[in-house]
């Protein structure tokens, strides 16, 4: 549910003030073309350091088109550093090295193959409850402890609050206790 | 951070230590610029001149890991002197505070230490107590079992010669940094610290923060607009992500993860509560912690919903309890010895570049019969079975590389330095079947939780299927597919829980969570956040009624809209601003004015550090694994001797046993390797160095050595180098800059080599990692690796 | 001259670059295949060109005055000159002013080089190859010169380096405010850097972009006086009369014009030894 900027001027009832464009002309070469003409505009935060900068996105036909500080935030007032202004590649990456296919190597292989998800959720959570069903201790010296030993749970720094929660408590819930991620790096 | 990024430029002096802001928090400078350009100034302190160093007003080098002798030595200046906010040190600050008679430091070593197994028992790091359990103070500070005559006592040692001994800064520059940076004891000045991991990686890295706690206090700086202390954090959602205690140690909203080693093992709910719950009995304490059930018992509801009862202690029987210390290191550390980790799952993270000694942590993911990594791009990690040097004809592991939408293909809140948690909305779809980690995550439990019910259903023997089929999980709305992340959130809040699941209103705030049960709340510090009002985290309105940069209409900042936190300390006792010309909160004779204040009582009557059981700030600290005041040790690998004490490295660091023969010597490996970050790349790289953008910026890993090192090793500016440690050796770049310069220290002159960080073997852009070079030790209190100070040598390649 | 300007203060500058990918992302440029590096320090690419329009220099650490090291890092890219000798070389008239900024149109360019030499602050550059924007517009053109068109070809009220600087290192405005603004902040800067000065006022005609600068324009590598004055056209006059009898024969064909350029360019030159 993707909510354009002008929703949310008519929202918070903030004006279109400040150095943003419209629709004005884009040309190359001397030719006429326009850039952001009915482009639909969201915004998001800069998904690299922790300042949280406000990043304006248009996109076209559902694809991204155009990516730059949003001059209405107030840490950033429309600034974006070298890692912020290349958010758009992340999202229209030119060497096509962005994952759109489930991979798996099995034991020994030299390569990847791929998976379909329904096959891959199937296997990772059969391992899942095999490991646990192998390695979890009900109790340790007479105390309950419901560990599962024979999982670890790495990373998170880069999710969103709503995917952190659900993993921390996924993780909890599966029985493991060897959860860590880049906060500790 | 205490404060956040705008408040920056209310700051008389920005003080940038362990941090390079301008270059890894590039708009942190937006607000740093605009304190100078009302007449701010701005100290680097830093082993090279940087990026931010560039724009300060004072540059101050210092040797790699040496942060505690310089800012011990600006403490021992303002004491000698009298250049502290004595009114805000009396009353704030445990300054006045009595010490336990048994309490004693010598030759580095505090009282309780016990050698064998390097652990201090704390038993006489505490005070002295009155009839009534109160703390005895003598506000006069002369006492000499005061806090403020210990502390005197102990900085007296750090004096700027020898501080400039230790650290090579040159006098004169380290006394102009004390001159300028205790003009701030003045109640209408305030200076800020801005640190990051170049202060945290270290094994004496929370001593390198308490450092600077100690400096703030005492200067009257914490609370106040422009001051505090402020960890800059290096990734979008890693406050979040802490937040939610994707740690072994906590559980969402800090609250303590069950543990059944140490004195004190969590056996049931009673016993976690009487561990964990501090008490106090000054009724002058706020001693918010004291809330502490209620949030725990919320989250049990979260969890567990109508399966969690008052007789089954909420169901936390069924959270699993750690028998030892899980962190980063140690896991790897069991991996590679050989354990029953069979499995791991990894979100978006990369340790094959990121960790400490990472070819180690390449070779410990063999041990593992399947690795699932879900990410946006093929990382190190997921393809350490086939990198460099590797056979992976011998490698069992099975891996499952999972493909995953970016920031701008999903929807959901991050949370930045300064608390403010931000919504984020889907501009376009993932490319291909990527899809979100949330539904990852989601269809991964409801599979699981599948077979055990199948299992169980079948009468087939099961591992306690308990946890997984009591479980309230519960995302997805019905008729959809997909989890919904506003549900989510709406959990993390929190609601009131009528039975069979029932929601009822989202709770206004944390301070209406109770422990019968009646309320659900997956992280209490985020209550608040999407209650009746809606979805708080995506406000953008700019009003600003303190007209301080706060805009408490903006996104929303835990706790309860808190922009700064400690705010009752921006005030004196009767709740009038120390500062008037930059006021955060003020007491009208009826309420309190500004910011969302910290805890509603009327001004004087309760102290302002309602998070810690004194209620004031901390110049001792009882609870540290490694001592009450920071002090001086040599990183565990060094160049020199330790001149403070005959300590060399920190006697509470405890060496995991696995990396015996894994640390160097000065003698083979004479120079000080130290990590760090550039602008144009972003942590282990996998997100940046598939963007032709910064690649063309920074195409490949470098390291930055000085003119002189370069001359002595006949190593031009643009030659490859080999550098290498005990753990291992690396082929780079080297850049030959005069803005890494030679430090006199202890009589020698010291060298350095700088390494970014961001390299591995794979991606678009590829290059040596820096980490096959760093070691397996860490700081006693938190275990982060110490990254920022080792021994390397260097030559042309 | 545009009515407008930009300022670079590079005592505000702290290197994050932000503007050098901005201007790739609002034209739709590609990254440049570098190797490490450019340099000096981390400067990279190492020179502006068809596919650089702007780029952060990071020149060596001054410790002239060794209280105070500095280390001067500078937003370089087209100056827009009011006589820019780009526009005066020319043969085929494609570099003109558009609203006062120095433009070239592809259209017309043949790719002959002659901006490229004439240029002193060596901003053109001819591309190798020919690159679309991710909308299937072919924007670089191979062998065509291509520069920084001050965001008035990809019209945007306030050009895309510019909004994403963080430090007030680059503003936009009227050329009168602009400058007023670099003059306060030289004058502020003197009391620290006693040479600080201000580049762009005269220099062919007056820049486009103004400067602030710790030292002399010298320090920098800028040409200064004698050397920042429109070239001497005379070369290029007969050059170009040549290159317009041979234009007759190229029936507008890029490839034959180029020719027929190198062909003047090679008689003229044989003309003036003569």
């Amino acid at each position: 549910m993707p909510v354009t900027r002008r929703d949310l001027f008519k929202l918070t009832g903030v004006t279109a003030a400040g150095s943003f464009l419209g629709g004005v002309t884009f040309l190359t070469g001397c030719k006429s073309t326009d850039k952001l003409r009915g482009a639909k505009e969201s915004t998001t935060i800069c998904p690299f350091c922790g300042v949280g900068c406000g990043i304006i996105v248009s996109s076209r036909d559902g694809k991204v088109i155009n990516a730059e500080g949003d001059p209405d935030h107030p840490i950033n007032e429309g600034a974006l550093c070298s890692k912020g202004m290349s958010l758009y590649q992340i999202a229209v990456n030119p060497v096509k090295r962005r994952l759109d296919k489930v991979y798996y190597r099995k034991p020994f292989s030299e390569e990847w193959e791929t998976l379909s998800w329904d096959d891959a959720i199937k296997m990772i959570a059969q391992r899942v409850k095999e490991t646990r069903d192998r390695t979890f201790l009900e109790k340790e010296n007479g105390i309950t402890v419901n560990r599962c030993d024979g999982l670890a749970g790495f990373g998170g720094a880069a999710l969103d609050n709503e995917e952190c929660y659900a993993w921390s408590k996924c993780a909890r819930l599966l029985g493991i206790t060897r959860l860590e991620h880049q906060a500790r790096l | 951070m205490t404060n956040h990024w705008i408040d920056i430029q209310h700051a008389d002096v920005v003080m940038i230590i362990g941090s390079n802001a301008a270059e890894n928090h590039p708009i942190s400078f937006k607000w740093v610029q605009r304190a100078r350009d009302k007449g701010g100034k701005l100290i680097s302190v830093d082993p090279r001149f940087t990026r931010t160093s560039s724009l300060a007003d004072l540059y101050a080098p210092i040797r790699p890991g040496t942060d505690i002798v310089f800012i011990n030595g600006i403490i021992n200046y303002a004491l000698q002197n009298d250049l502290i906010q004595k009114e805000y040190v009396v009353k704030y600050t445990n300054a006045a505070y009595l010490i336990d008679p048994g309490f004693a430091f010598n030759d580095g070593i505090f009282s309780g230490y016990n050698p064998a197994e390097r652990k201090y028992d704390k038993k006489t790091w505490k005070y002295q107590l009155d009839a009534d359990g109160i703390p005895l103070k003598d506000e006069s500070l002369q006492n000499p079992q005061c806090v403020y005559q210990l502390l005197k006592k102990h900085m007296s040692r750090y004096t700027p010669e020898k501080v400039s001994a230790a650290t090579g800064c040159p006098v004169d520059t380290f006394k102009k940094v004390a001159e300028l940076y205790t003009s701030t004891h003045k109640p209408d000045r305030v200076a800020t610290i801005l640190y990051a991991m170049g202060a945290t990686q270290h094994t004496i890295g929370v001593q390198n923060i308490r450092s600077y706690v100690i400096l703030q206090l005492l200067m009257g700086n914490i609370g106040l607009a422009g001051g505090g202390i402020n960890a800059l954090r290096g990734e979008s959602n890693v406050q979040g992500s802490t937040d939610h205690a994707i740690l072994w140690h906590i559980l969402p909203g800090y609250l303590d993860a069950p543990k059944v080693f140490g004195p004190k093992k969590d056996t049931d709910l009673k016993t976690w509560i009487a561990n964990n719950t501090p008490t106090t009995k000054d009724p002058m304490s706020v001693n918010w912690w004291q809330n502490k059930p209620k949030y725990m018992i919320s989250l049990l509801k979260a969890w567990f919903g109508d399966n969690a009862t008052k007789e089954n202690d909420f169901g936390f029987d069924w959270l699993p309890k750690a028998s030892k210390p899980h962190s980063h290191v140690h896991i790897y550390e069991e991996l590679y010895a050989g354990s029953k980790i069979e499995g791991a799952i990894l979100m978006g993270t990369n340790p094959v570049v990121g960790g400490p000694n990472s070819m180690k942590e390449a070779r410990s993911l063999e041990k593992l019969n399947w690795l699932v990594c879900a990410d946006l791009w093929e990382t190190e990690t997921s393809i350490f079975w086939k990198r460099p040097g590797a056979n992976p004809k011998t490698i069992k592991t099975e891996v499952f590389l999972l493909p995953m939408a970016s920031s701008v293909e999903k929807e959901g809140s991050v949370s930045n330095s300064g608390r403010w948690a931000q919504w984020r909305y889907k501009a376009q779809n993932p490319p291909g079947e990527a899809i979100t980690d949330l539904d990852f995550i989601d269809r991964l439990f409801r599979a699981v939780r599948k077979l055990y019910e199948d299992d169980v259903k079948a009468g087939k023997k099961v591992a306690n299927p308990d946890p997984i089929l009591k479980a309230y999980w519960n995302f997805t709305p019905e008729g959809h597919h997909e989890p919904d992340p506003h549900m989510v959130a709406k959990e993390i809040n929190g609601f009131e829980w009528k039975k069979n699941g029932e929601h009822g209103d989202q709770i206004e705030n944390f301070t209406k969570l109770t422990d019968d049960g009646k309320t659900v709340c997956g992280n209490w510090l985020y209550s608040g956040s999407y209650n009746e009002d809606g979805n708080n985290m995506a406000r953008r309105s700019k009003k600003d009624k303190t007209r301080m940069g706060m805009y408490h209409g903006w996104a929303w900042a835990w706790p309860m809209n808190r922009r700064i936190i400690y705010n009752r300390a921006s005030v004196n006792m009767k709740g009038e601003p120390w500062n008037p010309k930059k006021p955060v909160i003020w007491w009208d004779g009826d309420e309190w004015k500004g910011d969302v204040p910290d805890g509603p009582a009327p001004a004087g009557e309760k102290l302002p550090f309602i998070m810690l059981p004194e209620g004031v700030g901390r110049l001792f600290a009882p609870t540290l694994n490694d001592g009450p005041f920071p002090e001086h040790y040599e990183a565990v690998e060094s160049v020199t001797r330790n001149i403070f004490n005959s300590q060399q490295y920190n006697p509470a660091v405890s060496l995991y046993p696995g990396t015996q023969g894994e640390f160097g010597t000065s003698a083979r490996f004479p120079y000080i390797g130290t990590s760090y970050r550039v602008t144009e790349h972003w942590q282990a790289g996998a997100m940046t160095r598939n963007l032709p953008w910064l690649d063309e910026l920074v195409p490949d890993m470098f390291c930055e050595i000085s003119p002189s090192l370069a001359a002595k090793k006949g190593i031009k500016n643009g030659d490859k180098v080999i550098i290498s440690s005990q753990r291992g050796s690396i082929e780079t770049y080297a850049l030959v800059t005069e803005r890494v310069q030679p430090l006199k220290v202890n009589g020698q002159m010291v060298e350095m080599v700088g390494m970014v960080w961001h390299f591995g073997y794979g991606g678009h852009a590829s290059g040596s990692s820096c980490n096959f070079l760093t070691p397996q030790c860490g700081d006693p209190n938190t275990f982060i690796p110490e990254f920022k100070v080792f021994l390397v040598d260097i030559r042309k390649a | 001259m545009s009515e407008k300007a930009f300022l670079v203060d590079i005592s505000k500058c702290q290197g994050c670059r932000g503007c050098q990918v901005a201007c790739k992302q609002w034209n739709g440029l590609p990254g440049e295949k570098t190797t490490f590096f450019g340099g000096p320090e981390y400067t990279n690419p190492a020179n502006l060109s068809a596919l650089t329009w702007n780029h952060v220099v990071f020149y060596p650490l001054d410790k002239s005055n060794p209280e105070r090291p500095v280390w001067n890092i500078k937003h370089t890219k087209c100056y827009h000159c009011a006589e820019a000798n780009c526009i005066a070389v020319c043969p085929q008239m494609a570099i003109s002013k558009v609203d006062g900024w120095t433009v070239i149109d592809q259209e017309k360019c043949i790719g002959c080089g002659a901006c490229v030499s004439a240029c002193v602050y060596k901003v053109p550059g001819l591309s190798e190859i020919n690159h679309k924007n991710d909308m299937g517009q072919l924007i670089i053109h191979r062998g065509k010169s291509h520069k920084c068109n001050a965001c008035t070809l990809n019209k945007r009220d306030i050009p895309a380096c510019v909004s994403t600087c963080p430090s007030g290192a680059l503003q936009f405005g009227h050329r009168q405010a602009i400058i007023k603004k670099a003059l306060k902040r030289v004058k502020e800067l003197k009391k620290d850097f006693p040479n600080a000065s201000v580049y762009g006022l005269d220099e062919f005609g007056g820049l486009g972009v103004i400067t602030v600068l710790r030292d002399k324009p010298e320090k920098y590598g800028l040409p200064v006086g004698k050397d920042a004055q429109k070239i001497d056209l005379s070369q290029f006059d007969s050059i170009n009369s040549i290159y317009h009898t041979l234009s007759v024969f190229t029936m507008g064909i890029p490839y034959l014009q180029k020719k027929a350029y190198t062909v003047a360019k090679a008689l003229a030159g044989a003309g003036k030894k003569a």
